[in-house]
């Protein structure tokens, strides 16, 4: 399991850079690439085969809807997935982003030194931070040199991805489509859903980079909602009480993350996922739907109930809080997320997971798909053997759960920089935390295998307890799941206007709920941005999906 | 000479001068990823978007209201703790006073807004005792109507101290003779402060004055970009929160520096002409003719 994957900064990075708020979920998907002539030539690529890894068996199996694997225990014999060694002693350079403290640089990491060595290449690493990558990111591909390898987020508001990849990247889609892929095994275990995210310009560009396909939910804390009789509700009138019951005596039952509680609390309307599509093909946005104002009108209604914190829409603490029995619930990236965060702030604690319920018993409730990817990883243009040893490289750290070439990438060397716990799981040392931590964190944003549960990724002692819950939920939400519908589709006004349009309607959102304007400016504000850049991201959604028969 | 003098022209010439020339991309439809050189020309283009779009008047208002309250209630409270310190006749108590209160000016905005969130907060320490007592809480970190009057205070609070040096300063340098023979001539404490104390000051306050008015559009950021979310943009959007998201945020480059640059000509204008009135009164003011 990708340790490092589900912090709240991971989360937030991918929120941020874009919408600018702490939380503000306003985001959607894939909107870096500006092809000038890119939503014609759209989506009609064959994507690679896919072939799950069969040596490994998780405990709970996936499914192709997101579900994750899940393992209870860990796997006595680790096999290896990786026969030879992929490079030819050249030197590599990878920029990706970490999530945790940075590691002990190249010179001073003897971990660093294994790696390069298991991967035959002399690696290099530009580690960004969060924020900053959509700082960095432009700074260096002006600078002129790039890097072999980089990371691109859909979501961080980078500009003309497209024609950076069509001037410096290798398109390697006749590399991996279809059984091509077969040559990169640990690749084939992706499955379509997350090459297609690394798809522009019809052409496959680089290997995706695998985060929980689950979004974001409500988690509680349980010995808040102990006393309204547990975190669930199966109507508005009830979460409405049971908020109430449990606000007072300096606690609040939701923090004051305005925009994520309209966003999760859409779910129980029926909003489409960011975007969607009517019956006659035409594309939708989710915050101009009914569902997304009848969700504003109900948290209007909640704060004037006073059962939010009071703070302010960008408190940067108020997970802490939540640990801290003062607020409720939080909205987090996705469930494994919000375990894994409350066991981090306290090992006894193990957040509840509100499962959307039906907010007026006529529309059928939804779970908002994520994307399954946090992006892809890029390969620089060159000679086709030296692209085929990059992909020989991003299949080496593919290596899923279970493997010997995980294991290694994941905590290191046995007895140096890990040791086994009582439960047969490895746990890094101190020397691990400082050398491995953080250049996991970096490669595992590259690539890696798709997101699995697993005990140690939640601290404590409740390891196998959490994977059952999580899964438990997992399984929950993707009944109502809906996918967004642009996945893979690309709009130039998209990159143009979307970081105004989102910082615009948060602005709207909390000043609407916190009273300083009035719910009758909602509609206009989207009358007014449909000539402004939103009809025609629609228009360019939809000939993109029409074009590629979607 | 002039040789010495070199170092200092570099830093200016590189860090300052060299800079400047990037204000092009105000006219430009400029996109780092292709550079200044290849982003397409589109003249005015940009200061048109800006000066038809009500958000950016509405920081201009924002921006000037801050400065009048500061210029106001900011720029005299440093000289008032300052003849106040000054008349302190232990020195211990002086220094003791003085270290205090200049050091919140190293603390960061960041650290300063969360401090007052914690006091006076919806959930902070005053909310939470009248809370207790069957009170109403707080409002005044997320009430609009009074964020100028909060955002002046936490500017008194974060910076008094520091502006109180350079008036200390010239205090010390007030030949104390001078006192001694307003008090025999008969001059009680406050024509002794009005004849000798406020005239020896009077050159640096006029000096800081017109810096303070060329920067007059300079309100801070960090301060207005923690609390925006609290109380709204309307209220907290001042030019160089505008600035922030219009250029790197909406991903407006032109825009953003074209506010940019507008910002800077009423600086320079502002410098000017308090300038020529500080010579109008007789003084020295930032430079002489």
């Amino acid at each position: 399991m990708r340790s490092t994957g589900l912090s709240r900064r991971h989360f937030l990075g991918l929120s941020t850079a874009v919408a600018a708020g702490a939380g503000s979920s306003l985001l959607t998907a894939c909107g870096s690439s500006t092809a000038g002539k890119g939503e014609a030539a759209s989506a009609k690529v064959k994507l690679p085969s896919y072939v799950p890894f069969a040596k490994v068996t998780p405990d709970l199996p996936p499914n192709a809807k997101g579900l994750s694997a899940g393992f209870l225990s860990y796997p006595k014999e680790l096999v290896q997935s990786v026969a030879k060694v992929p490079g030819d002693g050249s030197k590599v350079s990878v920029l990706t982003e970490i999530w945790v403290q940075p590691p002990l640089p190249k010179g001073s990491n003897s971990f660093w030194k294994q790696v390069s060595s298991k991967l035959g290449v002399d690696l290099s690493a530009i580690l960004g931070t969060d924020p900053g990558y959509e700082e960095k990111f432009p700074a260096i591909v002006a600078g002129g040199d790039l890097p072999d390898l980089m990371w691109i987020p859909p979501n961080q508001g980078l500009q003309h991805i497209a024609q950076l990849l069509e001037a410096k990247m290798a398109d390697i889609t006749e590399y991996v489509a279809g059984d091509a892929v077969k040559d990169y095994p640990n690749l084939a275990n992706m499955t379509p859903a997350h090459w297609k995210t690394a798809v522009v310009n019809g052409k496959i560009w680089g290997a995706p980079s695998p985060y929980p396909a689950l979004g974001q939910v409500y988690g509680g804390n349980p010995d808040v909602w102990a006393k309204a009789d547990g975190f669930s509700a199966s109507s508005t009138d009830e979460f409405m009480d049971k908020c109430k019951e449990v606000t007072g005596k300096n606690v609040w039952a939701l923090e004051p993350i305005y925009g994520n509680a309209v966003s999760v609390l859409s779910q129980c309307y029926g909003a489409p996922n960011k975007w969607g599509r009517g019956k006659d093909g035409s594309v939708t946005f989710w915050m101009e739907s009914d569902a997304y104002l009848e969700a504003l009108n109900f948290v209007v209604k909640l704060k004037k109930a006073g059962v939010f914190y009071p703070g302010d829409p960008k408190m940067a603490d108020a997970y802490l809080k939540l640990a801290q029995g003062r607020i409720g619930a939080c909205v987090y990236a996705n469930p494994a997320g919000a375990r894994k965060d409350t066991r981090t702030n306290d090992p006894k604690l193990a957040a509840e997971i509100l499962i959307p319920f039906d907010a007026d018993g006529h529309r059928a409730n939804a779970h908002m798909h994520a994307f399954g990817t946090i992006g892809y990883t890029a390969i620089k243009k060159g000679s086709e053997k030296r692209v085929r040893m990059m992909l020989e490289i991003l299949n080496y750290l593919a290596a899923p759960f279970g493997t010997k070439e995980r294991e290694f990438l994941e905590f290191g060397v046995e007895g140096a920089d890990f040791t086994y716990d009582k439960d047969g799981f490895p746990q890094r040392t101190k020397k691990g935390k400082q050398e491995v931590e953080g250049l996991w964190s970096g490669l595992g944003t590259a690539t890696t295998a798709p997101f699995v549960l697993a005990p140690s990724a939640f601290p404590g002692t409740h390891g196998a307890q959490d994977v059952k819950d999580v899964y438990g939920v997992e399984q929950k939400l993707l009944r109502t799941a809906v996918a967004n519908a642009t996945v893979g589709h690309y709009s130039d006004a998209y990159t143009e206007h979307y970081g105004r349009l989102s910082t615009e309607a948060n602005d709207l959102v909390n000043d609407i709920v916190a009273g300083r304007k009035k719910i009758s400016e909602w509609k206009p504000f989207w009358k007014e941005w449909g000539p402004k850049g939103l009809d025609q991201m629609k228009q360019q959604y939809q000939k993109s999906l029409d074009a590629s028969g979607e | 000479m002039l040789a010495l003098m070199a170092p200092g022209l570099l830093f200016f010439v590189v860090f300052f001068y060299v800079p400047m020339l990037g204000n092009i991309v105000a006219f430009e439809d400029y996109q780092p990823f292709i550079g200044f050189k290849d982003s397409a020309l589109v003249g005015l283009a940009n200061f048109q978007e800006l000066f038809v779009d009500p958000a950016f008047w509405e920081s201009v208002r924002n921006t000037l209201s801050f400065a009048a309250l500061q210029l106001i209630f900011f720029f005299p409270a440093p000289l008032a703790l300052a003849l106040l310190l000054n008349s302190l006749v232990s020195s211990r108590v002086k220094k003791f006073v003085q270290s205090v209160v200049y050091l919140p000016h190293f603390i960061s905005w960041v650290l300063v807004v969360a401090l007052f969130q914690q006091v006076l907060g919806g959930a902070g320490l005053i909310s939470n005792f009248l809370r207790d007592h069957g009170l109403s809480a707080l409002d005044v970190m997320t009430d609009p109507s009074t964020f100028p009057l909060l955002i002046t205070s936490q500017v008194i609070w974060k910076d008094v101290g520091w502006g109180m040096i350079i008036y200390l300063a010239a205090l010390a340098n007030v030949d104390q003779s001078l006192y001694e023979s307003a008090a025999v001539d008969g001059a009680g404490r406050w024509r002794r402060m009005w004849h000798v104390t406020l005239p020896a000051v009077r050159g640096v306050t006029i000096m800081l004055l017109v810096l303070r008015l060329g920067d007059v559009l300079s309100v801070g950021f960090e301060q207005f970009l923690l609390q925006r979310d609290a109380v709204g943009a309307r209220a907290a959007e001042v030019l160089d929160t505008y600035v922030y998201y219009h250029g790197v945020v909406y991903g407006d480059w032109g825009v953003g520096a074209a506010a940019g640059l507008v910002k800077g000509i009423v600086g320079a204008l502002m410098i000017w002409g308090a300038n020529k009135i500080a010579h109008a009164f007789g003084e020295q003011g930032v430079y002489s003719k």
